[in-house]
């Protein structure tokens, strides 16, 4: 039980920090968070929903979902940094309310 | 495998460290520091549910990796003025009011499953996952690697923009 408190606060937390922080990499640390949590989440359940025995291959199957979600993860995390580096270096934009400012 | 009071001692830690980037963090080595806190955390309960696989890529990529283009990221940028406040939303109480309604019914939800939830994941050895990989999940793991490819395009693309 503890784990699923922890996880859902941990996805709350970042899910917080999406809806009020405007700066754009703080943001996206919280969308991290946020995925860091729902992994976490995963992980714990795999335990509940499919019990396996010691050494056999659908072990190893949790660790390999959970690897294919860090990947795409860290894609999102590297797409999702250059953008704001893009933004911040060469237009001086550090927060979302900005991006509208300079559609507009 | 699973003490208790460790994994809501790390877990605390965890959430701390979570606070300290969603809420109160203003200097980026703080909200860095936090962000480290966290993965740090996930990994250690990665790592006490049995996914020693898992808590190690945790650590290189996210520790090692992802956290350093952070820091990178947040020191290349310009930052704002010292006297605005972290949270400058209009809607906290309303974003408090949905994080808060998510999180008690995830745990409502799952309550049902607190009997067997302890229950640590087999040990798995580095063979059982590589099998995994390219067995079971081999299409999957074939879409992360284009994915990668993809970001990596799509890094250099953004990062050159219009130079040309």
């Amino acid at each position: 039980m503890s784990l699923v408190v922890i996880a859902s606060l941990l996805f709350a937390i970042g899910l917080y920090g999406v809806f009020t922080r405007r700066e754009i990499v703080i943001m996206l640390a919280c969308i991290e968070i946020m995925l860091g949590a729902a992994l976490l989440l995963a992980v714990g359940l795999a335990s509940i929903a499919a019990p396996v025995p010691t050494g056999s291959a659908a072990g190893g199957s949790v660790e390999a979902f959970g690897l294919i979600v860090l990947v795409v993860a860290a894609a999102e995390a590297a797409v999702g940094m250059s953008l704001a580096l893009r933004l911040g270096r060469d237009d001086g934009i550090v927060r979302s309310d900005d991006i509208q400012e300079v559609q507009e | 495998m699973l003490n208790d009071t460790l994994v809501i001692a790390v877990g605390v830690l965890t959430l701390l460290g979570a606070v300290v980037v969603a809420v109160i963090g203003r200097e980026p080595l703080r909200v860095v520091s936090g962000l480290g806190v966290v993965f740090l955390g996930l990994a250690l309960l990665f790592a006490g549910l049995g996914a020693g696989m898992l808590a190690a890529a945790e650590l290189f990529l996210y520790v090692g990796g992802v956290l350093v283009i952070f820091l990178f990221v947040l020191m290349l940028t310009p930052s704002r003025g010292e006297d605005e406040p972290g949270v400058t939303s209009r809607h906290d109480s309303l974003a408090f009011t949905i994080a808060l309604g998510i999180a008690v019914l995830v745990i409502i939800v799952l309550r049902q499953l607190e009997p067997s939830f302890q229950a640590p994941l087999p040990i798995t050895s580095l063979q059982d996952v590589a099998e995994a990989l390219t067995g079971e999940y081999l299409v999957p793991f074939e879409i992360a690697g284009v994915l990668l490819l993809v970001a990596l395009v799509a890094v250099v693309a953004i990062m050159r923009g219009d130079d040309e």
